[in-house]
């Protein structure tokens, strides 16, 4: 099973630090999130470990070794810049891709197009890039990424332009290459995508590392915090008769579907207003303790610069 | 080498050679020049028509009384061997038109017939029997001027190429009888210099124009040839690397292939596409009728040597020019930046009097041993076949250090300049480029 271990990684341009210090470890068989917003470093640490860039200080390895460019046949990489050669033919940009790989023989085209066809795209081989839409460019591209079986797989940004079957499609993808054990690094912005598809992730803001590992715990210890620095506690979803905006330690109710979401006092735990409802007779048929989201964690992250609570590593 | 500096060569050299622009060009420049030599050929023609065959004959009206006429004929012409092959190889080539009569009158001379009065000699020139009169008026002496009928004003008129003869005719009549005719005869020609060139051995040896000429005709040639492939290659070469800034492809090409193997592979299959087009100009025969008309026979050891500078120079001012431009925004500025590159290459050009008058002397010494002048420098030492061999295998080998020195540091800059979008980098980033990346 592949490993890639960064280990303190720095990187700096014209005196401004994109990465600083960074560490983390991913392994086979897992789908790692790197996260982070716009401008905190992400594109830097993906070069780094792809040997476009080298950093500074600090060390990438892959299953020990240094990531040089001996590596570059077992990474499959789609950037978030995606490019393919407009004028030209499918097949030829992605056996030319393949090529590049270290793929060899006669049959990169055969694969090629074999792997066109996976993704629909089979009668599309012979006609030139920019004769395809958006959508189809982006398929061609992953095509491309995953065209000489990588151990590594990094996706940047890989459901941007697609469209909900699209979207489908690269996530069955994500998780056959996860079930053969293959070492996947996601960075998107889509916290639905991350919840949805990654192990563990990383979280980087400013070039500094701020959340690290996996998704359940990074949620259940960071809950609290969150809430906290709302001055707010849980949120439960409830649909029933009664008026459940009226019991004591409700402090706010908003329409939620055919639902109500409501917002608890910072001492009022969930089951606790569960037991008042009932006990002032009102009827439930749903109820639903809302979880913090990524996303919230995500943006309360972002847009702070308090330390992390305890029990989250950084 | 490497197998993706191969794959990456391949994708270039076929994405090249399917481009319009190089069938084109390839196909179309032998195509144009033939148009062209039809063009000018029929342009000489349609001149030709009004003027007819040279007469080789000057009617003269002398009205000043001071011309003799012996009835022979005045040639001013002197041609070295060599060159009246060369002459008349291309008047063959031209036969019919008016430039070979011309070239034909020239070395034959022309006679001078006298005329009583102006209007018998007009009525001869009408007549085509003479192709130019000439009017000596009666003040001559104090004022020297004479005065020409032509037929016309076309550049192969006789009374152009008639003015020498007619001088020498004028010199001969006023001194005869107050110089002796050997003397006559330097004054017309006052110094016929043989020159004599040291040999390696010590000896003194004459050497003539057409010897120069003849062993600068490859060097020149190869550096002609440098500065078009260095031109178009690197032109070809930034429009590519640009493209693949600008849309993207170029990130993915790095996690693939290193920088130094991409840039090789580029300027090989760039190189190779060159060489290909160079092949087809010269079995289309472009190439070798020039060379026939002028009658160089081609020194082998000559051509392996200037091939040798070239293929490296191409290679030291492909790489330069690349990692310089990739450095701009755009293709524009890109082939900005890369500019400098190709003035550098021509940089010698202003001292070549005088490496080809002291091939072993100290500037074109010094050029020789400075990499981005050395190519150009040592095909002109090579072509006067002075420059000794441990010199030329010296700065081959500097030339293909440089080379290899030149792709390690434009790789570190050319891999992190792609990857800047939109950005122009200050110099000091630049510097820091090549220290780290």
């Amino acid at each position: 099973m592949p490993q890639l271990l960064v280990e303190d990684a720095v990187k700096a341009y014209d005196g401004k630090v994109a990465v600083d210090h960074v560490s983390f470890e991913v392994n086979g068989g897992e789908v790692f999130g790197l996260l982070g917003p716009n401008g905190a470093g992400k594109t830097t640490l993906i070069r780094m470990t792809m040997d476009i860039l080298r950093p500074d200080s600090g060390r990438i390895l892959l299953d020990g070794l240094p990531s040089t460019s001996a590596n570059h046949d077992r990474v499959g990489y789609l950037p978030e810049e995606r490019g393919l050669y407009r004028k030209q033919k499918v097949l030829d940009v992605l056996e030319y891709f393949g090529r590049l790989k270290g793929m060899k023989g006669g049959d990169v085209r055969r694969k090629a197009q074999a792997a066109l066809e996976s993704v629909d795209l089979g009668e599309w081989g012979k006609k030139r890039v920019d004769a395809l839409s958006k959508g189809m460019q982006q398929k061609v591209q992953i095509v491309g990424t995953l065209l000489h079986d990588p151990d590594i797989v990094v996706l940047d940004e890989p459901f941007s332009g697609l469209d909900p079957i699209n979207t489908r499609l690269v996530k069955d993808m994500i998780a056959r290459l996860k079930h053969a054990g293959k070492l996947i690094v996601l960075s998107t912005h889509q916290m639905d995508q991350v919840e949805e598809l990654c192990d563990r992730i990383v979280m980087i803001d400013r070039g500094k590392r701020v959340l690290y590992g996996t998704v359940r715990e990074i949620k259940r210890k960071y809950a609290p915090e969150l809430r906290q620095a709302a001055g707010r506690g849980n949120v439960v979803i409830v649909d029933g008769e009664g008026n459940f905006a009226g019991l004591a330690g409700v402090l706010e109710a908003r329409p939620s579907g055919p639902a109500t979401a409501l917002t608890l006092a910072p001492d009022l735990l969930p089951e606790r207003f569960l037991e008042q409802a009932i006990g002032a007779g009102m009827t439930i048929s749903h109820f639903e303790a809302s979880p913090t989201s990524l996303e919230e964690i995500f943006v309360h992250v972002a847009t702070r610069s308090a330390p992390a609570p305890a029990g989250v590593t950084r | 080498m490497k197998g993706k500096t191969l794959v990456v060569a391949r994708r270039e050299f076929k994405s090249t050679v399917f481009r319009w622009g190089w069938i084109i060009g390839t196909f179309g420049m032998p195509v144009f020049v033939g148009l062209y030599a039809l063009v000018i050929s029929l342009i000489i023609s349609s001149s030709a028509a009004k003027n007819e065959k040279p007469t080789g004959k000057a009617g003269v009206v002398d009205l000043a009384g001071i011309v003799r006429f012996d009835g022979g004929r005045e040639t001013v012409v002197e041609v070295p061997d060599a060159a009246r092959r060369m002459i008349d190889a291309a008047g063959k080539l031209a036969s019919g038109s008016p430039g070979a009569g011309m070239i034909e009158s020239l070395l034959s001379g022309t006679e001078f017939v006298p005329f009583a009065d102006q209007e018998a000699a007009l009525a001869a020139l009408e007549r085509k029997e003479i192709g130019v009169v000439f009017v000596v008026p009666k003040d001559y002496i104090e004022t020297g001027k004479v005065t020409a009928y032509d037929q016309s004003s076309s550049v192969f008129s006789e009374g152009r190429h008639t003015k020498l003869p007619l001088r020498q005719l004028l010199v001969k009549s006023l001194t005869y009888g107050h110089l002796d005719p050997p003397i006559v005869a330097r004054v017309l020609d006052a110094a016929d210099v043989d020159v004599l060139v040291k040999n390696k051995d010590g000896s003194w040896a004459p050497r003539g124009l057409a010897d120069i000429v003849k062993r600068l005709v490859v060097p020149m040639g190869f550096t002609v040839l440098l500065l078009v492939a260095i031109l178009v290659g690197s032109g070809t070469m930034i429009q590519g690397v640009s493209e693949e800034k600008e849309n993207r492809v170029i990130e993915v090409i790095l996690s693939s292939v290193d920088a130094r193997s991409l840039l090789l592979g580029k300027l090989l299959g760039l190189g190779a596409a060159g060489l290909l087009q160079l092949g087809i100009w010269l079995t289309m025969a472009l190439v070798p009728v020039v060379l026939l008309v002028a009658g160089i026979a081609l020194s082998p050891f000559t051509v392996i040597v200037c091939l040798a500078y070239f293929v490296l120079a191409f290679l030291l001012f492909g790489t330069l020019i690349t990692a310089t431009g990739s450095i701009g925004t755009n293709a524009k500025d890109m082939q900005q930046y890369g500019m400098f590159w190709s003035i550098a290459c021509v940089a010698p050009m202003p001292f070549l009097e005088k490496i080809l008058s002291e091939p072993n002397g100290t500037a074109a010494r010094i050029l020789s041993y400075i990499p981005l002048t050395s190519p150009v420098t040592m095909m002109m030492r090579v072509g006067t076949g002075e420059a000794p061999l441990w010199e030329i295998a010296l700065t081959l080998v500097l030339l293909a250090v440089s080379v290899a020195v030149a792709l390690r540091f434009s790789a570190r800059l050319f891999r992190t300049a792609l990857l800047m979008y939109g950005k122009r980098p200050s110099i000091p980033e630049i510097f820091r480029w090549l220290r780290q990346a």
